[in-house]
């Protein structure tokens, strides 16, 4: 089984961040340390997605031959990278 | 200091030649997804001309990415990219898109050390490379 060994960090937030944590624990009732995991967890999830959906467009785009699909999809590409 | 500038407000011209860039082959698209964090940590970069290695293919621009551009570079193989060699080369003008061919026939790569920043003024090209196309 694998271990679920807890580590303790000690992390330094920005004000406005730490503050929005605290509001959030205090609308869920729960502790600022389990908000905190929620959110690292729900953030990593997203990156891993965010980097899934990447990898699908660039294959997608190498492999087109349509101008106009490579335009778009070279589009997407601009956007993932270089942002909205 | 400056920040790199987002894709909608880059002019087409440039995107249409990243887009051209991005279909090479010879750039690796896991060197893109580097590049693709690399941008989403909202790096800071210098006033003036720079560049950073990613591998395949290196980001050139001077100040923000108004005035971006690829440089892929081979080298021939065994070679490394040094400060030496970076001396001996002659300037490129940032204002150039370049693409960059080495005289080795069997197009092997050789391995590029991680740059990070470096000023354009530091940096050349080997003898026998040309200036493609510019933006």
């Amino acid at each position: 089984m694998k271990s679920m060994k807890q580590v303790r960090r000690s992390v330094t937030l920005p004000g406005k961040l730490a503050e929005q944590v605290e509001r959030i624990a205090r609308k869920k009732r729960l502790s600022d340390n389990r908000v905190l995991v929620e959110l690292l967890e729900q953030g990593l999830e997203a990156q891993k997605e965010k980097e899934k959906a990447f990898f699908e467009v660039a294959e997608r785009f190498r492999a087109a031959s349509d101008p106009d699909e490579i335009k778009q999809l070279g589009d997407k590409m601009g956007r993932f990278i270089f942002g909205e | 200091m400056p920040q790199i500038e987002t894709w909608s407000r880059l002019p087409l011209a440039l995107r249409d030649h990243l887009v051209e860039r991005m279909r090479d082959r010879n750039i690796s698209v896991e060197h893109l997804n580097q590049l693709r964090l690399w941008i989403a940590g909202k790096p800071e970069v210098p006033e003036g001309p720079w560049f950073k290695d990613f591998g395949s293919f290196k980001l050139c621009g001077e100040g923000n990415i108004q005035r971006l551009f690829y440089l892929r570079v081979r080298l021939p193989l065994g070679a490394s990219f040094d400060d030496k060699m970076l001396e001996d080369w002659g300037m490129i003008h940032p204002d150039q898109v370049v693409e960059l061919r080495s005289t080795d026939s069997r197009g092997r790569r050789s391995p590029h050390d991680s740059l990070g920043y470096r000023k354009m003024d530091q940096f050349s090209a080997v003898r026998g490379f040309r200036s493609l196309r510019r933006p």
